[in-house]
Formats: structure tokens, sequence, C-alpha cells
């Protein structure tokens, strides 16, 4: 997507596999840059629900609880419909401040796109 | 270490604090905690606090102690009362009061203190690892 209205050095252009949409973030997330997630997140969720928004989290070593804001509005944009939030390759810091949050659970947690496309 | 409530900062402080952690004998993964909580406890003051602007001031300090890594953050922003955030509600699709949790979470002893003309938050660590969850 030439047009993202985002940097997609730090989240990736979406890619639409069957009722998925897929995309990458890079880097760490905290209050300076989560607004840009946002923007990022909300974009690719568009007019036209997904079923499932998968984000591959695996080169994030980093976010705070402005991101995992983020994550939660998409989910809850999704939910209505009966969409998830998947999200894929969660490092150490990522998956601790879910579990503190203890909102892990309301997030599907692939070790990979693979699977996440495979447990759906 | 002073800075302006610009979040632009918050990565390279939480990063010089992290540091400093490590370099006197904090691990990793602690160091990564304590982190998180600064992160936080500078966020609240940037929204809380400033209402977002970025321009105020903020200072940020650590020492070591006895066994354990001395924190604060002072600013100069409206009173906060730390008894009027909600703890938050597990279970709900919510992630309000994440932050707090995770200051009160990985910080050993928190004290807030209202100051004539601002607060400092007094946060402190202990080097090593103890069973407190």
């Amino acid at each position: 997507m030439a047009d993202a209205k985002w940097n997609t050095d730090m989240i990736s252009a979406p890619r639409i596999l069957g009722d998925s949409v897929i995309a990458e973030a890079r880097g760490e997330f905290d209050l300076h840059n989560s607004p840009e997630l946002r923007t990022a997140l909300l974009s690719m969720l568009g007019k036209t629900l997904p079923k499932r928004l998968i984000l591959n989290l695996s080169q994030v070593p980093y976010i705070d609880s402005s991101a995992l804001a983020v994550l939660v509005e998409a989910l809850q944009k999704l939910r209505p419909s009966g969409g998830k939030v998947v999200l894929v390759g969660l490092q150490p810091r990522v998956q601790g401040l879910l579990e503190i949050a203890r909102l892990n659970t309301i997030f599907v947690i692939a070790a990979s796109e693979q699977q996440a496309l495979a447990l759906m | 270490m002073k800075i302006t409530s610009d979040p632009a900062n918050l990565r390279d402080v939480r990063k010089k604090i992290e540091s400093f952690a490590q370099s006197i004998g904090m691990a990793r993964e602690m160091s990564d905690e304590l982190g998180l909580a600064l992160n936080e406890a500078m966020a609240n003051v940037i929204r809380h606090g400033y209402d977002g602007a970025k321009d105020r001031p903020i200072v940020v300090s650590a020492e070591r102690g006895d066994g354990e890594l001395h924190l604060s953050i002072r600013d100069w922003a409206k009173p906060f009362d730390p008894a009027t955030v909600k703890p938050k509600d597990h279970g709900r699709l919510s992630p309000g009061g994440v932050g707090m949790l995770c200051i009160q979470t990985f910080m050993d002893e928190v004290k807030f203190e209202r100051l004539a003309d601002g607060m400092l938050l007094k946060m402190t660590k202990k080097l090593a690892k103890h069973d407190k969850r």
C-alpha cells in the first residue's frame, strides 16, 4: 500500500489473506508513537471489518500501556462482529505486560503467522 | 535529569535509567520492570498532570541505596491524588489503570508527595529479586 497514512517502517502495509488482515509492527511503542500505531490499525480495519487482525509483534521488544490500549481498541472494533485480534510472536516484555494487565486471555496468541491462520 | 513533558523523551529517559540500574547490579529482567514503571509514571504526568502539554518540566533522578535503587519523579503539574485512580477491573475488556498497576506491581515502594507547586513521586526497587508478587 503505497499511500499508507503511517510510517511503514514501524507498521507494515497490511496484507489481505482471505478474511484476515495481516501486518507486522517493528520497534518499541510508547506514548510517543502509539498514536501512529492507532492510526495504522484503525485504517487497516477500515469500513469493512475483517474477521481477524493478525498483528506480528515478533520485532517489537517493548510496548507500554498506551500501545496496549490501542490493541484493545482494535479488538473492541472487531468483537461486535465476532472478529478477533491475533498477536503473533510476543517477546517477553510484551507478554509480561499483557499478563500484568490480565489482558492476555482476550487476544488470541500465536507463535507464528502460520499458526495464527491455522488457529481459526 | 531534567526533561520536557514531550512523549518523545520517554524512551531516552527509560533507557538511561535501565542502564543505570544494570550498572549497579540489577538484573536485566528487573531493570525492564523498572523501566516500564518509570515510563508509566512519566506518561501519567504528561497525560493527566500536564494534559498532554509537551513543554512542561519533569525532573527524574535515580540513586543507589542500600541494596536498592531510589527513583524520583518531580513535576509541577496540577495535584494528583493516586487514590482517585481506579484499580483495573480484571476480566473486563479495558486497559484502564494498567499504568498504575505496573507501578505498583514492579516497584517495592511507591509514595506520592503533594507539594505546594506540584507532585513528587518516590519509588524504590530492590536490586535483588525477591518474592513480591
